[in-house]
């Protein structure tokens, strides 16, 4: 009986540990469930520039914006979601205002190259790539005049 | 007396209980979450994706090379930022590339040669150079811009591209 009584004791706390380890494990996400846990957003910035760097994927594209001091995006990496271009990758620099000035992407059929220049009213100005349709996938230069204009300097976009 | 004694340790045990697991397990992207902007944390992987991608924005650092993958939900590498290395660029050089849906390179932007040369290059289906926009990879630094056919004759638009 005194024996009984010593003993006890040992096993009520380990159960008491057990049990507050236990709530802990079923409460709190382990390693390996947070390996597979989906974190679809994530955040890098300091108190100068709170936007930072966003990360995100949304609906299951991928997405990356840089921001400015002011929050404005200036350079963003990410895919196309519309039906025709989903998939496809981007990069974009943008200016003070915000708007793309600079896209690299792949484009049409081919997932051609290209690299589009863009002026402050956001047209179109300067395109370098290789042909978005076709079999050629040739080189092509083409340029754009304030009037819009087309001139191709090379190959034919 | 003993056991008014009992309860508090008793109590104090499941503390413990509860400390100690949460030390253990407690997991490195759910730091990240906590982690505040005054705050620096070190992690060689880390990943950010959500049900439809699973695979989303990967960022990984390997003996010392960084890399950022963007890929789709089929997982394949989409775009890529990262520091590239081999046995012609033994120094690391920075690298961005935009990935068709088999993975292949189409585009890239690439510093390279002794004089790290800014390049763009643009790939064909097959893989092979159609464009390339550039400096000249020796001390000079001349601008070229040289295009190619599909059988890899190269004409040079401008400037002197050398191989």
């Amino acid at each position: 009986m005194n024996l009984r009584k010593y003993i006890q004791f040992p096993i009520l706390a380990f159960c008491a540990f057990a049990g507050g380890f236990a709530a802990q494990t079923m409460l709190t996400s382990t390693p390996s469930q947070a390996a597979s846990q989906l974190m679809s957003y994530f955040k890098v910035s300091d108190p100068a520039n709170p936007k930072g760097i966003e990360m995100y994927v949304n609906q299951g594209s991928p997405g990356q914006n840089f921001y400015a001091y002011d929050g404005m995006i200036r350079l963003q990496l990410g895919t196309y979601t519309a039906p025709g271009e989903r998939n496809l990758p981007l990069v974009s620099l943008n200016d003070n205002s915000g708007r793309i000035r600079m896209l690299l992407r792949l484009a049409g059929g081919n997932e051609a190259p290209v690299l589009i220049f863009k002026d402050k009213q956001q047209r179109d100005r300067m395109v370098i790539g290789l042909n978005i349709v076709g079999g050629d996938e040739a080189a092509f230069i083409t340029t754009y005049d304030a009037k819009g204009v087309k001139t191709n300097v090379l190959g034919n976009f | 007396m003993r056991k008014l004694f009992q309860i508090p340790l008793i109590a104090f045990c499941a503390f413990t209980g509860g400390f100690a697991a949460q030390t253990l397990l407690v997991s490195n992207p759910a730091l990240a979450t906590a982690t505040n902007s005054a705050t620096t944390k070190f992690f060689s992987y880390f990943k950010v994706n959500d049900q439809k991608n699973p695979n989303g924005f990967e960022f990984s650092t390997k003996d010392g090379i960084p890399v950022q993958n963007l890929k789709t939900a089929d997982g394949t590498v989409r775009a890529q930022i990262a520091m590239f290395k081999d046995e012609n660029e033994p120094n690391p050089t920075p690298i961005i590339t935009l990935n068709d849906r088999k993975g292949s390179v189409r585009l890239l932007l690439r510093m390279a040669g002794p004089y790290d040369s800014p390049l763009i290059i643009l790939k064909d289906q097959e893989q092979k150079n159609r464009v390339i926009l550039g400096t000249s990879l020796d001390d000079k630094g001349e601008p070229f811009l040289a295009t190619f056919d599909r059988k890899g004759n190269a004409t040079t638009i401008f400037g002197k591209y050398e191989k």
